[in-house]
């Protein structure tokens, strides 16, 4: 694959991978430096890449095991965090950057929604991911390695855990 | 609440990100000149440095055994140093072997667990050199110094033999995965050889034990 064209692709999916990156690492430093992991073994792999593969599921498979593996490298990741604790809201703070205290009940949701992705297991983690990206359950096996329902009993499990949490949080 | 509603709120996250996100210049620098570390290049260079080390110990232990032959104290301690060095060593070998098939672009299950034990085999390393104690306190005991020594010899000798062989059983049997995680003092063992990471590893190994059961 030529550089340029590559680099196109990344650009084209650079969402995923920051969501990835934002999901797995909490502060902002290790984020980048996830992102940097992430982009050169997706380099690195991309002269052996099957064209016959799904690019997605491809890319998904590289950016997941680097996140994975990259936690076991920094000094404050891979630790879980509780669901109470202040996490850094990782969309570059649309909200924060308006000067406005306003709250966005929006915003608060998806701060919720990934206090409770911090709070899960490396793997759950990737789980919950796929699916909120909505890759088919078959797709979220292929990626991970797991029957399909394996992946679909699961998710149902972390999806009432989460119903849980929302629940909770609105109730106080 | 229903399930689609958490992927409607990742929608949104996503289309606030697609606002404010932009790749840095650098990250881009950073690729060409390839400054990033890749995840399994110090477990690599880890094993290298073990295949060779371990093979000029292993000359030299051969080449004492060799020499000590015919002095039979000295050359089963000797063996039993060669005898653990091979197997540390054809273990660094099969894991170089291993460390080149990992591919990113395989599932993460598969993945992860083989990148798990290529950072737990330092354990097998730590184990195998404490098993070795004992023959500290033998490989110098030539024929001559039994003779000489006599029935005083083997009342110190013997009890320090056994007391070193059965402190290496113990640390063999408890430097164990388990024990990082669950005793304070196997942890600060490995401390050195890099505990806390070897922690994460074998907790994630677990957690894909537990990931992979169809439940």
């Amino acid at each position: 694959m030529e550089k340029a064209a590559f680099l196109e692709l990344i650009q084209e999916h650079r969402g995923i991978l920051y969501k990835i990156s934002a999901s797995y690492c909490r502060n902002a430093g290790d984020r980048e430096d996830l992102m940097q992991e992430m982009i050169y073994q997706l380099w690195r792999s991309a002269e052996r890449f099957d064209t016959n593969f799904k690019f997605s599921t491809w890319m998904y498979r590289i950016a997941l095991n680097v996140a994975i593996s990259f936690y076991r490298k920094t000094s404050a990741g891979g630790l879980r965090v509780a669901l109470d604790a202040d996490v850094e809201v990782a969309d570059g703070g649309a909200a924060a950057g308006s000067g406005s205290f306003a709250v966005d009940p929006l915003e608060e949701r998806i701060e919720l929604l990934q206090r409770f992705i911090a709070s899960l297991g490396e793997m759950d983690k990737a789980l919950m991911i796929l699916y909120l990206e909505e890759r088919p359950y078959r797709e979220i096996g292929e990626i991970l390695g797991l029957s399909e329902s394996n992946v679909a009993t699961k998710l149902s499990r972390i999806k009432g855990r989460l119903k849980q949490q929302f629940l909770t949080a609105g109730g106080r | 609440m229903s399930a689609d509603e958490f992927q409607e709120i990742w929608k949104e996250y996503d289309r606030r990100l697609e606002r404010s996100l932009s790749l840095s210049r650098r990250l881009f620098t950073d690729l060409q000149q390839q400054k990033v570390g890749a995840e399994l290049r110090p477990v690599l260079r880890y094993r290298v440095v073990t295949i060779v080390v371990g093979i000029v110990w292993l000359l030299l232990m051969a080449f004492c055994l060799y020499v000590v032959r015919r002095q039979p104290v000295m050359a089963i301690s000797f063996g039993a140093f060669c005898v653990c060095t091979i197997i540390g060593v054809a273990g660094a070998i099969r894991d170089v072997s291993v460390i080149r098939t990992v591919e990113f672009s395989d599932n993460v299950v598969e993945t992860q667990r083989k990148l798990v034990k290529m950072q737990s085999t330092m354990l097998r390393d730590i184990r195998l050199a404490w098993l070795q104690l004992p023959f500290w306190a033998s490989f110098f005991v030539s024929n001559g110094m039994i003779r000489a020594g006599g029935p005083a010899f083997f009342f110190v000798e013997v009890p320090v033999f056994l007391c070193l062989a059965g402190l290496a059983i113990f640390l063999y049997v408890n430097i164990t995965a388990e024990n990082v995680r669950k005793k304070m003092w196997v942890a600060a063992m490995v401390r050195g050889a890099g505990s806390r990471r070897l922690a994460r590893a074998l907790a994630l190994l677990k957690e894909l034990e537990e990931f992979e059961k169809e439940s």
